[in-house]
């Protein structure tokens, strides 16, 4: 893309002279062109501030869809304190984890239910640096789901709580939701799906002086859109190890990932979910949960016995019940 | 005088013994013989961000040296760098003192942020909301304000709970918070 720009900048310099006509301001504005151009590429790599107000965003819609619990009260502000707590122990914990979707491929070789990644996952500029760190809020509605979007903002559903019967249940949940913000899932679904009307945008955005800035309500409202949807099939697996990798690095059982998997399929069934709901986007539950066993096996991510001993594992139980049941 | 300038310079290299005594991070030399190549980064994490601090050890709960700021730039060591490790040797320079220790990788970047957060906008909470937005990204279309001003009063309610503050958590509280956390959860090995 420099190098387009930096061509286009001698296109816009020969031009001039060759026609000899034009003075500076045309000159000036064809070099304002290049600028624009220049800016397509920053639209395509945007900082972790800017992921943070695009999450922000993208988190607006969401609580527009799905009422939040709001500390009102001590038990609730209790209640995002603590899964608060949980995600930023789980992210404290995991920086040896690879960060990106290409190098934790690389990492994995355990065979999932199709190839590799269709397309080539990109390493991330900024390693996902998250300007804010994680923001967890739940949800009111009692359906089982929970969103994840760029910049670290993570929504779970009490549906979702509830379902766990334990911490190490709900703290997959967590480290489930999380890889696909360290993994830049929302944002490479966004660059894959718009990247064609990010240029036509940005260039609009010149045009009218208003530069990239005018595009951003289309954009957060369609990266909820993808959010509302479920990642791709792959993406899920990436989530799924990374998650895996996580729980075993904070001293959860990496277990759980599974246990949690299981759960959310016996949901399905109860709920006799249709082909049209969001679910159908994942990959067969049955088949993450047999990839997650065999990570587990092949990378011998065991317990932790300390961390697993039933004193630990009875203190855990305790604080989960005691702020949700 | 000079019995107090010998005093205060004796402090100073007992100081700087007992950092290196107790200190297992390298403290990489920037320049000069036996300089280790090394490389400017930006801190990309919000101040509030628990891994805005320089730590003594590549552990996100260990002690931490000197709290750092958005957009500060640091000397990193090159082959943590280019080794992609999650933990890279840094050094910074504070009053004319270098202070050597570590950083994850993922908070810093090879250049500085676009568009910092402007605090004072924040300060105002969720009747702001829209301003800052349309003071950072032009926005005249479509966002849900309401839904916005939920999002930051749910964001103040996390900063108040991690870091005692709704506007200016307190990183070292968040960190020790986290610590507690793992702790009481019987998740640290230690």
């Amino acid at each position: 893309m420099k190098n387009f720009a930096k061509n286009n900048g001698l296109i816009a310099l020969t031009l001039c002279m060759a026609v000899g006509l034009v003075g500076c301001s045309l000159l000036q504005t064809l070099t304002e062109g290049v600028n624009a151009l220049e800016e397509m590429k920053v639209a395509d790599s945007y900082d972790p501030s800017e992921q943070y107000y695009i999450g922000r965003g993208v988190s607006a819609v969401i609580v527009d869809k799905f009422a939040p619990v709001e500390a009102k009260d001590k038990q609730r502000e209790r209640q995002i304190t603590y899964v608060n707590e949980m995600a930023g122990y789980i992210e404290a914990t995991s920086k040896g984890v690879p960060r990106s979707a290409r190098r934790l491929n690389e990492h994995i070789s355990v065979e999932k239910d199709r190839n590799t990644r269709s397309s080539t996952a990109q390493e991330n500029v900024y390693n996902l640096s998250l300007f804010k760190g994680f923001q967890v809020g739940l949800l009111e509605t009692d359906e089982v789901t929970a969103f994840a979007t760029p910049g670290g903002f993570l929504w779970i559903s009490r549906g979702a709580v509830n379902m766990c019967s334990n911490e190490d249940e709900l703290a997959a949940i967590v480290a489930h939701e999380l890889a696909h913000i360290v993994l830049d899932h929302g944002m490479e679904n966004y660059r894959k799906a718009h990247k064609g009307k990010i240029v036509t945008g940005t260039l609009g955005g010149w045009f009218k002086g208003s530069g990239l800035g005018a595009n951003f309500g289309r954009m957060v409202t369609s990266i909820a859109e993808e959010a509302f949807k479920g990642y791709n099939p792959e993406q899920e697996y990436e989530a799924d190890a990374w998650g895996t990798y996580a729980l075993a690095a904070a001293g959860y059982a990496p277990e759980a990932m599974v246990g949690m998997l299981t759960r959310v399929e016996a949901y399905e069934k109860a709920h006799e979910v249709k082909e049209e709901d969001y679910l159908h986007h994942h990959p067969p539950i049955s088949k993450r949960i047999k990839y997650v066993n065999d990570l587990i096996a092949k990378e011998k991510l065991k317990p932790n016995p300390k961390t697993m001993s039933g004193e630990a594992v009875q203190a855990r139980n305790k604080r989960f019940t005691e702020t949700f049941k | 005088m000079h019995r107090l300038m010998f005093a205060v310079a004796l402090a100073a290299l007992a100081g700087c013994a007992s950092q290196r005594a107790h200190d297992p991070a390298p403290i990489f030399v920037a320049s000069g013989e036996g300089a280790e190549e090394s490389c400017w980064r930006y801190v990309m994490v919000h101040e509030s961000h628990p891994d805005c601090v320089l730590l003594d050890e590549p552990d996100s709960f260990a002690p931490a040296r000197v709290t750092l700021a958005t957009n500060q730039r640091v000397l990193a060591s090159r082959s943590d760098w280019t080794l992609n490790k999650p933990w890279v040797a840094v050094q910074v320079t504070i009053d004319g003192r270098k202070l050597g220790g570590w950083m994850p990788r993922s908070s810093l970047g090879e250049r500085p942020i676009y568009f910092p957060t402007d605090t004072s906008v924040e300060r105002d909470g969720a009747q702001s909301a829209p301003r800052l937005y349309r003071r950072n990204w032009d926005v005249d279309e479509g966002l849900p304000d309401r839904s916005l001003a939920t999002v930051l009063a749910q964001e103040a309610a996390i900063a108040r709970g991690l870091g005692g503050d709704p506007v200016s958590p307190d990183p070292a509280l968040v960190r020790a918070n986290l610590h507690r956390f793992g702790r009481d959860g019987g998740l640290l090995d230690d």
